[in-house]
């Protein structure tokens, strides 16, 4: 994972797949609440999706974006309160961004 | 003009306060409403929560959510206190981050923001933090009434501070008749080892902001009181204009049934739990 800011228009690290990328994004939120991953995947509803709390998922972009070299990756049109509401959410966000940057 | 409101809880104040509204044309000049508990009725909060869903403002954007708003005054998600002392920097570093995400968004301070990052002449001010340590001092210290009456226009870096205050509007930025911040000032007072808030709102929106702003104004009092060993009392919230919005995207017809499924809904629920 790239941990340095990079000043090509494209990412040099590998595109993670969705299953990575949401496992990183419930380890951020388990970091931000204080808490395990296995407690946060624990709330997965019947669809299999976490909601969670809008500024949470704010907390959870800001590390992974920071994870990915500090590109904006989320647009700022993406960030209303409404729209930040669940791990698949926010997934389908993130990767957009990741695959823009690619 | 004047008028008080009391309220056992937090929705039972906001129910009683826009019920008050809608008997005098939806506005009310210095509404003073006192909400004893930071209990919810959830009856009333899932039934507002409802109708706030199905609403839209302007843009075609949806009407904030309940919590949304409360967010904006003090972001419960961070806030820790099984950390113990750490928590309180927790709180900080999270919202920290996420506004450094949330500035993209276009809204580019909040009311918890100037609460912790406070843009005094020398840099951000934490006032939080100063109460805090303020507050645990008086409670530490006991006494009839821990403080004396609210500075109007106080600095948060008055060195003659008495009171526990922070302040939002920043004089010389804030200029705008409408719109952020209207939450002016919040006082703290501790008496006996009870803390009470005072809210001052120079203009409140009953259907968009009000029940949030509670339950945000709720937060930051129990915040104060479990960080400085208090007990939190009665939260005041004083608006110099309160609006209950009529014609601004929802009519009186709309509003009285709100009010209607909000009373209906806390009956359920009382009879629901009178059976239980």
């Amino acid at each position: 994972m790239a941990t340095e800011k990079s000043d090509s228009a494209v990412l040099t690290t590998p595109m993670p797949s969705r299953a990575e990328l949401r496992q990183k994004m419930i380890e951020a939120l388990a970091a931000a609440e204080c808490t395990t991953p296995d407690e946060i995947t624990a709330r997965a509803g019947t669809d299999g999706d976490i909601e969670m709390d809008s500024k949470l998922a704010e907390v959870v972009v800001a590390r992974i974006e920071g994870a990915f070299g500090g590109r904006e990756l989320v647009k700022a049109a993406d960030l209303r309160p409404d729209q930040l509401t669940s791990i698949d959410t926010l997934t389908d966000l993130l990767l957009g961004g990741l695959k823009s940057n690619l | 003009m004047a008028a008080l409101i009391t309220g056992a809880n937090v929705s039972d104040a906001w129910l009683r306060s826009l019920e008050y509204l809608l008997e005098h044309a939806g506005k009310a000049v210095n509404l003073s409403v006192a909400i004893e508990s930071s209990a919810e009725d959830d009856g009333v909060r899932t039934a507002f929560d409802e109708f706030l869903a199905t609403r839209y403002g302007r843009q075609g954007r949806p009407v904030w959510a309940i919590s949304t708003v409360a967010n904006t005054l003090f972001p419960q998600s961070f806030y820790q206190p099984k950390l113990g002392a750490a928590a309180r920097d927790h709180l900080y570093e999270m919202h920290g981050e996420a506004m450094s995400v949330h500035t993209r968004s276009g809204e580019k301070d909040t009311y918890f923001n100037r609460l912790v990052a406070w843009p005094g002449a020398d840099g951000t001010v934490n006032q939080l933090e100063r109460l805090v340590e303020q507050l645990a001092r008086q409670v530490e210290r006991g006494g009839a009434l821990g403080s004396a009456s609210e500075l109007g226009f106080s600095h948060p870096e008055d060195a003659e501070l008495l009171s526990g205050d922070l302040r939002v509007h920043t004089p010389g930025r804030d200029r705008r008749l409408m719109g952020f911040p209207c939450l002016s000032h919040i006082s703290a007072t501790v008496e006996h080892g009870v803390l009470h808030l005072t809210a001052l709102y120079r203009n409140q929106h009953f259907i968009r902001r009000a029940y949030g702003n509670y339950v945000g104004l709720m937060r930051i009092g129990q915040f104060l009181a479990t960080e400085t060993g208090a007990k939190l009392g009665e939260v005041l919230c004083v608006a110099s204009h309160a609006d209950a919005e009529i014609g601004q995207g929802f009519s009186k017809e709309d509003l009285i049934a709100l009010v209607e499924d909000c009373r209906n809904a806390s009956a359920r629920g009382r009879e629901a739990a009178a059976l239980a």
